[in-house]
C-alpha cells in the first residue's frame, strides 16, 4: 500500500524466510504480492473505504504463502536451481529471458525481518537501482524499521516518502482493526 | 563510511554497543542471530563455553539450539575470486586420480586459503570433482547483496554495557560498487 502511494504501481515483493528446517537450507521468497493484497490496495487506494473483509484475506493469504516457502515450497529457488543447472549445461530457454520472468525478480521491494531480544536495528542495501529495503523488527510496543534506497534512482525513490507511507498506513491498521 | 562491504565486520564503539555489518551472500540474518545468541547465553547454562564471559543478568535471552544433521562430507571453502587458486585446482587434475586426501592437501599447499579442511573421505571425490569442475567455470559475477546488522548488543566482555544503535549506512548502497564477486547467492 505504501509503495502504491508513492509510485502508483505494483512492484515485486520479496519477504525473506528462513529454510533452515532443510539441510543447508537458506532462504526461500515468500512472494508477498498476491492477487488478494492487490485487491485490497484497489479497493484502498485513491481515498476509497478500509475494506477490513479484504484486508484479511490478504493477511490470510500471505500466511499460506508463508508456510509453503517454509516448507520448501516456494517456486524461486526451484527456478534457482533450474536456471543454474541450465547454465551449466549450456542450455539457453527463452522463459529465463522472458520480461515475464525478469520483472517478476526485479524485488522493488526487499523486506526482511530479524527478531531478536538483543537487537535494536536491523537493516540492508535496497536490492535493485530503482527498490526500496526495509529491514524491521517486531519488538513489544515498537517495530523498527530501516528504510534504504538509492540516491541515483531514476524513479525517484524516496526513503523519506515511504517512512511517511507506511507510518500513516500503520495509523490506518490500528484505527481499523484496532490493533 | 569506513565499512568493508565485502567482508564480515564485528563493529564496536566505545559505549560497549556493538553491531556486525556482514556480506550478505555467505549467510543470511538468521545464522548472525544465531551465533551473537551463543555468545549471549545465559552464563548458568553448562553447556555454554563461553560462560565464564557471559552475562548472568536474568535478562539474557537463552536461544533454543537446532540440531544441526552431521554432514556427510567435509566443508570445503575456497576462494574462487582468485585466478591462482583456479590455475592451481586445474593443475591438480592428475592428483586428483589418485588419493582424495592427498591430492586435496596438494591443492591447499599450492594455493592459498583454497582448502582449509582436509579430512575427506575418499567417497567424497565425486563432489570434489563436481566443486572443482565449477571453478574451472566459474559463474558470471552476481550483484551481492549487502546487508548490516546494528544490534544493541552487549558484547560478553562488556558486562552492563549500554545500548545504543550503530546500525547506519552511507547514503548510497554500495551493491553496485563492490569488486567483481562470484558468490553465488539466492536472492
Amino acid at each position: 500500500m505504501a509503495y502504491y502511494n508513492i509510485h502508483n504501481k505494483f512492484p515485486a515483493v520479496y519477504e525473506s524466510c528462513a529454510t533452515r528446517n532443510f539441510y543447508r537450507g537458506r532462504t526461500e521468497t515468500i512472494r508477498s504480492l498476491s492477487n488478494e493484497s492487490r485487491a485490497f490496495v484497489d479497493s484502498f487506494a485513491n481515498g476509497g473505504v478500509f475494506d477490513k473483509g479484504l484486508f484479511l484475506n490478504a493477511c490470510e493469504k500471505h500466511i499460506d504463502t508463508a508456510k509453503e516457502a517454509k516448507q520448501g515450497l516456494g517456486v524461486d529457488r526451484h527456478f534457482l536451481a533450474l536456471k543454474d543447472a541450465a547454465s551449466k549445461n549450456n542450455i539457453e530457454h527463452e522463459f529465463f529471458d522472458s520480461e515475464f520472468f525478469v520483472s517478476s525478480k526485479d524485488w522493488m521491494l526487499s523486506t526482511s525481518n530479524v527478531s531478536a531480544p538483543f537487537l535494536d536495528r536491523f537493516g540492508f542495501g535496497a536490492v535493485t537501482e530503482n527498490g526500496y529495503g526495509l529491514g524491521y523488527l517486531v519488538d513489544e510496543g515498537k517495530i523498527p524499521i530501516n528504510i534504504t534506497t538509492f540516491k541515483s534512482s531514476d524513479e525517484n525513490t524516496s526513503s523519506e516518502r515511504m517512512k511517511n507511507e507506511i507510518e500513516s498506513m500503520l495509523i490506518v491498521l490500528k484505527n481499523e482493526i484496532h490493533l | 563510511m569506513n565499512r568493508w562491504f565485502d567482508k564480515h565486520s564485528l563493529i564496536r564503539i566505545p559505549n560497549g554497543k556493538v553491531g556486525i555489518n556482514f556480506e550478505h551472500s555467505f549467510s543470511d540474518g538468521m545464522v548472525w542471530n544465531r551465533m551473537l545468541s551463543d555468545v549471549l547465553r545465559n552464563d548458568n547454562d553448562n553447556d555454554n563455553p563461553l560462560k565464564e564471559f557471559g552475562d548472568s543478568s536474568s535478562s539474557t535471552p537463552t536461544p533454543t539450539p537446532t540440531p544441526t544433521p552431521t554432514p556427510k562430507y567435509s566443508v570445503v571453502e575456497f576462494d574462487t575470486s582468485s585466478s591462482s587458486v583456479q590455475e592451481a585446482i586445474l593443475k591438480s587434475n592428475d592428483a586428483l586420480q589418485g588419493d582424495c586426501v592427498n591430492c586435496v592437501t596438494e591443492v591447499s599447499e599450492r594455493s592459498e586459503r583454497v582448502l582449509r579442511k582436509t579430512r575427506i573421505r575418499a567417497t567424497t571425490k565425486l563432489k570434489l570433482f563436481s566443486i572443482f569442475d565449477s571453478l574451472a567455470s566459474p559463474p558470471a559475477p552476481l550483484k551481492m547483496r549487502l546487508a548490516s546488522l546494528g544490534a544493541g548488543v552487549r558484547l560478553f566482555s562488556f558486562r552492563k554495557g549500554r545500548n545504543q544503535d550503530v546500525g547506519r549506512f552511507s547514503g548510497r548502497c554500495c551493491a553496485n560498487e563492490l569488486p567483481n564477486g562470484v558468490l553465488q547467492h539466492p536472492q
